[in-house]
């Protein structure tokens, strides 16, 4: 506890200590507040979006892009960060390692229009809170509601993408298990990260009857057993074509044909459809597994107030208008503002979209994406499977 | 009996056959980028390829701020030249110094080798953390070039060990008795004769860096190096885009050696020609 | 004699710059990992109490110590292939092609692949060996096969193709150098003296040029043992080597698991390294 503290000033003092030195310190925090150190990843750090944000606000982003989850939370360690956009699952990881600090939700106007699926956990008080780390609970440091780790901007549901063409699916319904199905031995894909593949099949033993777990994305180490015996089996008999571990692999996979069924969401098969090859996102019978992607200030962040104008900035409509249009969803309502009428009928109200419309959606999460409390095991057992 | 002569050729044709056969396999994977550089705007970065256009060149031009090849490229470009010639110039000096069998060359031998033996994320994530306590800002071209090098020296030790391996000390000798000094023995027979090994240190210092990816992962600034820019694109759809970067790199590369060679073709043929 | 003295002070101050520069950029961090390795805690924190906790959960488990094992077999064989064609393109480059010229373009032919970004060729792999792709296009209207093959792409065999295509210019390069060195009077001694070609080859050529072999095989079993890219992205993250362990377990927030596959990773190299220098200590350099 105290050396973290200790380490943390001796960085903030070196830091400081090193800007200082800089020709006039004065002049160096007001620069700073015209900067602002985003880490991000393309998806969500988008030049149309960059670019308003800068004109709206005076402020220079400093964008910081990389794909892998963790190195965009570790980077507040090795270098200057303000925000961190990040999904739930590492922002636990950040909040545990005192990366990130609360954020006052008073200084976010718009957070009051949130949907009921962040505020209370839940779409309705009817539908499931789905296991594991939801956002809706996750994010609020205390019982009052007024802090919170991080403040999603984005979200979406996963569920079974596959080629129609080739796997049939009455009425666009399809179960977790249909994955595993021999018919589509050597064309399947799964999630190619530890705990979100073990999920992942997980969810696919669950739905076939193979599994019987409390809760399925905190797997007991007897059950991560079972599933990774099913998932041995499976690559023995050659099931999987491959894994991916980003969206771009995704997309290539199904659009080259390589793979007719994998796990995915709406942006993906809308890209694969786009490129030419058909593809259709499914309502899973069990449920969807969930995710949202949000904004967080970091510990050693210098520009507070630039801060909050940017996780503002996403909840003010404009972010979320533009993530509409590749396939987010964002979490306030304020998108109205931007979109006519029709295209927020085809983006939230599921008009030719597969799926339905968002309220189908978010009262059927089963699951969310989550880091579970035995990750070491997983691991070990993920590599196992790798090895085998 | 076969004659020598015969034997000679048929040698000379299987290994032929393998070395361009060999350098086929290398360039189809080239050719198959190429090829896919000219899909229309629906096609993806596999076949089948949807029309034929020049649209993903024009939207490599286009495209501006985040999604911009062009600031990072020529950001390792650069990097990649500052590699090329620091690699050559320690990889000479370390091999000249190992050819002096200096107490503890055996040792310095695996401090160089450990470049390649420590894993790039790890060392990335490691100096990044040592230059956070020390008050050094991360940027492509201090941090980042200090990293690359260590990765591209050890391939340029090689090479150059290879070089001087067998190297016929007597005509450094022959120089020296006849009164020139070191240094000059040096520059003047050692250096001619081993350049084509400067050169391949040269060369791998370049082409390492400029490809350099897992040690760049952390020890850039928020200015990142191509290959990071590229990798960033896996969170998104992969566009033919990044194919029209590949061709395009490899024509301009063509170019430049093609144009390079014909240079000292014809400044050869100059002085051929010009002498009495 | 040679432009320097044994043991000359003039060494020193060639080798230090260097030894400056790695010891401040590669040793210190190097340094770290290690230390990071015997962390007992999944924390960050520098005052982490130190044990070997993890380095026996690697050993615990059979599957680690297989990966090492999967990862160094894969290495040998990448040096056999990378060591035989590689040799036999050098021998063509650097005897039977008579020309510098032409020397020189085929050179640079195999380089010039070299400059386009590794990820870009690594996501062109798709395309030219997948079902859909240019040699299964090809197989199938050869009418080799009638089903595109599988084989080629997220698999081992895919993996090996891919390295043998990035790494046989190493193995090869060195080769070169060494059989450039070989005056050519030296063969055609031999030819007078009535050996054979086999026997020229074997008894004068072979030995001659050992150490370059000796260097590219020491820089492909490095580069194979620290793949993690190839192995992933052409694997299609299906299977399991040292380098991609490393990745996989920074990625899942257990730094002192991946410094501990990262430090063995070192020992395994040094091990290697040393094995390969007792077949020739190309540490040793100019004629005896």
């Amino acid at each position: 506890m105290t050396s973290t503290t200790t380490r943390r000033s001796l960085l903030k003092g070196g830091a400081l200590a090193a800007g200082a030195l800089a020709l006039g310190a004065p002049a160096r925090v007001h620069a700073q507040s015209k900067e602002l150190n985003v880490v991000g990843a393309t998806f969500n750090l988008r030049d149309p979006i960059l670019q308003e944000f800068t004109k709206r606000s005076g402020i220079a982003v400093k964008p910081w892009i990389n794909p892998s989850a963790q190195a965009r939370a570790d980077r507040i360690r090795v270098a200057p960060v303000d925000n961190l956009e990040s999904g739930a699952d590492f922002v636990k990881y950040a909040w545990e390692e005192k990366l990130i600090q609360p954020i006052d939700l008073s200084r976010l106007p718009n957070w009051k229009r949130a949907t009921r699926l962040f505020v209370e956990g839940q779409a309705t008080p009817q539908s499931p809170l789905g296991f594991g780390d939801n956002p809706g609970r996750l994010m609020y440091v205390d019982k009052e509601k007024t802090k919170a780790k991080y403040v999603p901007s984005m979200y979406q549901f996963d569920s079974i993408a596959y080629n129609p063409d080739r796997v049939p699916a009455k009425e666009n319904v399809l179960s977790w298990g249909e994955l595993f199905n021999p018919k589509w031995r050597g064309k399947a894909a799964l999630y190619g990260i530890e705990w979100l593949g073990i999920l992942d099949a997980a969810l696919g033993m669950h739905a076939l009857g193979l599994l019987k777990a409390q809760d399925l994305t905190n797997l007991t180490e007897k059950e991560v057993d079972t599933v990774i015996l099913f998932l041995k089996e499976k690559k023995k008999e050659g099931h999987f074509r491959a894994f991916w571990k980003a969206f771009g692999e995704l997309v290539n996979l199904m659009t080259a044909n390589e793979v007719w069924i994998a796990d995915g969401w709406w942006p993906t098969v809308m890209e694969v459809r786009q490129k030419g090859t058909p593809c259709r996102y499914a309502e899973a019978v069990e449920g969807y597994r969930a995710w949202a992607v949000g904004s967080a200030i970091s510990a050693t962040c210098k520009n507070v107030d630039g801060a909050y104008e940017w996780i503002n900035f996403w909840l003010e409509g404009f972010a979320g208008a533009k993530q509409a249009e590749i396939g987010y969803y964002s979490p306030v309502d304020t998108y109205t503002k931007y979109m006519t009428p029709e295209q927020v009928r085809k983006s939230y109200g599921g008009e030719g979209r597969d799926g339905g419309p968002v309220e189908r959606r978010n009262a059927r999460v089963f699951v969310w994406n989550t880091k579970p409390k035995n990750q070491e095991y997983y691991s070990d057992k993920w590599n196992e499977f790798l090895a085998s | 009996m076969i004659g020598w002569r015969t034997r000679q050729r048929v040698v000379k044709v299987a290994l032929g056959a393998l070395t361009l056969g060999f350098l086929a396999y290398q360039w189809m994977p080239i050719l198959t980028m190429g090829l896919l550089s000219f899909t229309g705007p629906d096609g993806g970065t596999t076949f089948p390829m949807r029309g034929v256009s020049l649209h993903w060149y024009r939207e490599l031009l286009r495209v501006q701020s985040v999604d911009d090849f062009k600031p990072p490229m020529a950001r390792s470009l650069a990097l990649a030249l500052a590699c090329s010639l620091t690699t050559a110039v320690f990889a000479v000096a370390a091999a000249q110094a190992m050819r002096a069998r200096f107490r503890g060359s055996g040792a310095f031998f695996y401090l160089v080798l450990l470049g390649v033996m420590a894993p790039g994320l790890l060392v990335g994530f490691g100096i990044a953390l040592i230059t956070r306590v020390l008050g050094i800002p991360l940027a492509w071209y201090s941090t980042t070039f200090a990293v690359h090098l260590v990765w591209t020296l050890p391939f340029g030790f090689l090479t150059m060990l290879a070089v001087f391996n067998r190297f016929d000390r007597r005509l450094e000798e022959a120089g020296l008795t006849l009164g020139a000094s070191r240094l000059t023995t040096f520059r003047r027979i050692t250096l001619p004769l081993v350049l084509p090994g400067v050169i391949g240190s040269a060369l791998f210092g370049f082409t390492l860096s400029f490809d350099e990816f897992a040690r760049s992962f952390f020890s850039t600034g928020s200015e990142q190096t191509l290959p990071l820019v590229i990798y960033a694109q896996f969170d998104r759809q992969l566009q033919p885009t990044l194919y029209a970067l590949g061709t395009l790199t490899t024509v301009v590369s063509l170019l430049a050696v093609g144009s390079a060679i014909a240079l000292l073709r014809g400044s050869a043929r100059r002085t051929l020609t010009t002498r009495p | 004699m040679s432009t320097l003295r044994e043991r000359s002070p003039v060494a020193y101050a060639l080798a230090g710059p260097v030894t400056l520069w790695m010891a401040a950029a590669l040793v210190a961090p190097t340094l770290f990992i290690v230390w990071v390795s015997l962390w007992t805690t999944r924390t960050f924190s520098t005052a982490n109490p130190l044990g070997v906790v993890n380095y026996v959960r690697f050993f615990h488990r059979p599957a680690y110590v297989k990966v090492l094992a999967d990862t160094v077999e894969q290495a040998l064989l990448l040096m056999a292939i990378t060591g035989l064609v590689g040799y036999g393109i050098a021998y063509f480059l650097a005897v039977k092609v008579e020309r510098p010229g032409v020397r020189l373009a085929l050179f640079l032919a195999f380089v010039i692949p070299f400059w386009t970004s590794a990820l870009i060729r690594t996501i062109a792999w798709i395309p030219f060996l997948g079902v859909g792709g240019v040699i299964n296009t090809a197989l199938l209207a050869l009418r080799v096969v009638d089903r595109p093959v599988e084989a080629f792409l997220f698999s081992r065999a895919g993996i090996t193709l891919a390295q043998v295509s990035f790494y046989t210019l190493l193995a090869a390069g060195p080769v070169v150098y060494t059989l450039r060195n070989i005056p050519r009077s030296l063969r055609e001694a031999a030819h007078c003296l009535k050996a054979s070609p086999l026997r020229v080859f074997w008894r004068i050529v072979l030995p001659l040029t050992l150490p370059g072999i000796v260097i590219g095989q020491i820089l492909v079993f490095l580069n194979v043992m620290a793949d993690f890219a190839t192995a992933q992205a052409i694997g299609g993250h299906k299977l399991a080597y040292l380098g991609n362990l490393v990745i996989m377990l920074y990625e899942s927030g257990q730094l002192p698991f991946a410094s501990v596959i990262a430090v063995l990773l070192m020992a395994c190299m040094l091990a290697g390294v040393a094995v390969l220098l007792k077949v020739v200590d190309v540490r040793r350099l100019g004629a005896p």
